[in-house]
């Protein structure tokens, strides 16, 4: 029971945290640990966090957003989508309307993210790569951008 | 009156949403909106109100299924003819693969831009106004919708650039006074025949959204009444959208043949319409814009003269706020010249999306 709670706590504190004093940041792209997920490309993660669908090697894709950090999130709309949070909403919006789908699903507590990318084959989600490396059951899938937050 | 259309509203609803399943994550979003419609100077014998207050909602739902996706949309309006309550889009759809997509219902048809980019949904596009052309009601002599099959694909390069295809066959509409498009829970409402149309367009990747095309349309529209036999109408168009950090500008040319058989002897015309909007954002709350609307070689024309409320000409400017990232006031005003009156209109309208 205390191992869980340490668990828990590990993965609130890692997961949405920046991190501290460390100039240069890496944004990496993470699934579950024991999916058999393959490479994705950039150009293939700006699509499925559009809501654009993505198969890969026979697996469906499908984009989780980490909201659980404010910076976590501006990070990765401005240098992985290219746009504001309000032009990003928008476009979401605005793709769902006219192809359908869904938009992707949003987490603002790390816990139930972990959980949702244990539960749902083809699952992928962001994270800063030293809390993905803390994060148990996470493994890292691709780089998605590296570089200064000052 | 009201009461009674806005029952039958309901009842449509209610019927569509017993055939939508529910699943655990789907997209279910309400598109609410009110509109204060001020007219000056509309002649009497227009059927057009000084006044008018129109509230509305479209109501939308989306889901996957694996690889079947489920589409509906219905809209409640008030004022909207001939109906208050309808369902707008009903789809089934089936991914062959990521970029392709077969759809079978009831769609909106690959005609330009605007009437596919922007629907109902207001929330969604910067002006109150359609074009005229492609508006809404009994004014436009181009369908917006058809109901049958509809193929969406895309090609993209490593750069995200791209083609893009859409071929839409079904039910046309049928003409009368304006065109009656097929209901898809009323299936004796008015004629229908069949049309056709195919668009492709080139867009360009990363996170402006550039893109031009083509579109070749082939209708052929059953009269509703007995001084009509049908009408045989071809279209033919391109369309644009370029986006430049604060500065958008987007357009739209038709080409518009018909060949109308009627008891009284055949008739035949064609006209050209040409729609240009531009945007600039000073602020990302705020976005002003202009647009420009006109029609070469109408006057006189047998088929537009089934669309009596048809806007030839219009010069419009706006102003819209977003009062919340989904919420948004809009104020336009416009000098609008039919086929037989001319007027001034000011829109102001709220509009919004949940969630």
């Amino acid at each position: 029971m205390k191992r869980r709670l340490f668990l828990g706590m590990m993965i609130v504190v890692t997961l949405g945290a920046a991190p501290a004093s460390v100039p240069a940041a890496r944004l990496v792209l993470v699934t579950d640990a024991a999916s058999e997920m393959p490479a994705i490309g950039s150009t293939e993660v700006r699509k499925l966090f559009l809501g654009k669908p993505l198969v890969k090697d026979g697996l469906r894709i499908q984009a989780l957003r980490n909201e659980t950090n404010d910076l976590l999130r501006e990070v990765f709309l401005q240098k992985v989508m290219f746009m504001s949070a309000r032009d990003y909403e928008r476009q979401l919006l605005s793709n769902v309307f006219r192809e359908g789908g869904e938009r992707p699903a949003a987490y603002d507590q790390p816990a139930p993210l972990v959980e949702a990318l244990r539960a749902k084959p083809g699952a992928v989600t962001y994270m800063w790569e030293d809390a993905a490396r803390a994060t148990p059951n996470v493994k890292i899938v691709s780089e998605l951008w590296q570089g200064s937050l000052e | 009156m009201h009461t009674d259309l806005c029952r039958r509203g309901l009842t449509r609803l209610a019927l569509l949403a017993a055939l939508l399943p529910a699943p655990a994550h789907a997209e279910f979003i309400l598109f609410p909106q009110l509109n204060q419609v001020e007219r000056r100077g509309v002649a009497p014998g227009i059927n057009l109100e000084e006044h008018e207050f129109k509230p509305g909602v479209d109501i939308f739902y989306s889901s996957d299924h694996g690889r079947l996706r489920l589409l509906g949309e219905f809209e409640i309006l008030r004022g909207k003819k001939p109906k208050a309550g309808t369902v707008e889009r009903l789809q089934a759809g089936w991914l062959l693969n990521p970029d392709t997509t077969v759809w079978l219902g009831r769609h909106h048809t690959p005609f330009g831009y605007w009437n596919t980019e922007y629907h109902h949904g207001s929330y969604l596009q910067s002006a109150v106004t359609r074009p005229g052309i492609i508006d809404f009601g009994s004014g436009a002599p181009l369908a917006r919708h058809l109901t049958g099959l509809l193929l969406e694909s895309a090609h993209a390069g490593a750069d995200e650039s791209g083609l893009r295809y859409s071929f839409s066959v079904g039910a046309s509409p049928g003409v009368g006074s304006g065109l009656k498009e097929f209901d898809i829970l009323d299936f004796n409402d008015g004629n229908h025949s069949w049309g056709s149309i195919l668009r492709v367009t080139h867009h360009w990747g990363g996170a402006h959204h550039t893109e031009m095309g083509a579109f070749a349309g082939y209708m052929l529209l059953p009269g509703n009444n007995a001084t009509l036999h049908e009408v045989r109408q071809t279209v033919l168009g391109a369309l644009g959208n370029w986006e430049h950090r604060r500065v958008r500008v987007l357009g739209e040319a038709y080409w518009v043949n018909d060949i109308i058989d009627r008891p009284a002897g055949n008739a035949s015309g064609s006209f050209i319409n040409v729609n240009l909007q531009v945007e600039y954002k000073p602020h990302e709350d705020w976005v002003l814009y202009a647009r420009a609307e006109d029609t070469f070689g109408g006057d006189g024309d047998p088929y537009l003269g089934f669309f009596p409320t048809f806007i030839e000409q219009r010069g419009l400017a706006g102003v819209t706020y977003m009062l919340t990232p989904n919420q948004a006031i809009k104020l336009e005003a416009a000098d609008v010249r039919l086929q037989s009156d001319r007027f001034t209109q000011i829109n102001l309208q709220w509009s919004a999306a949940f969630p």
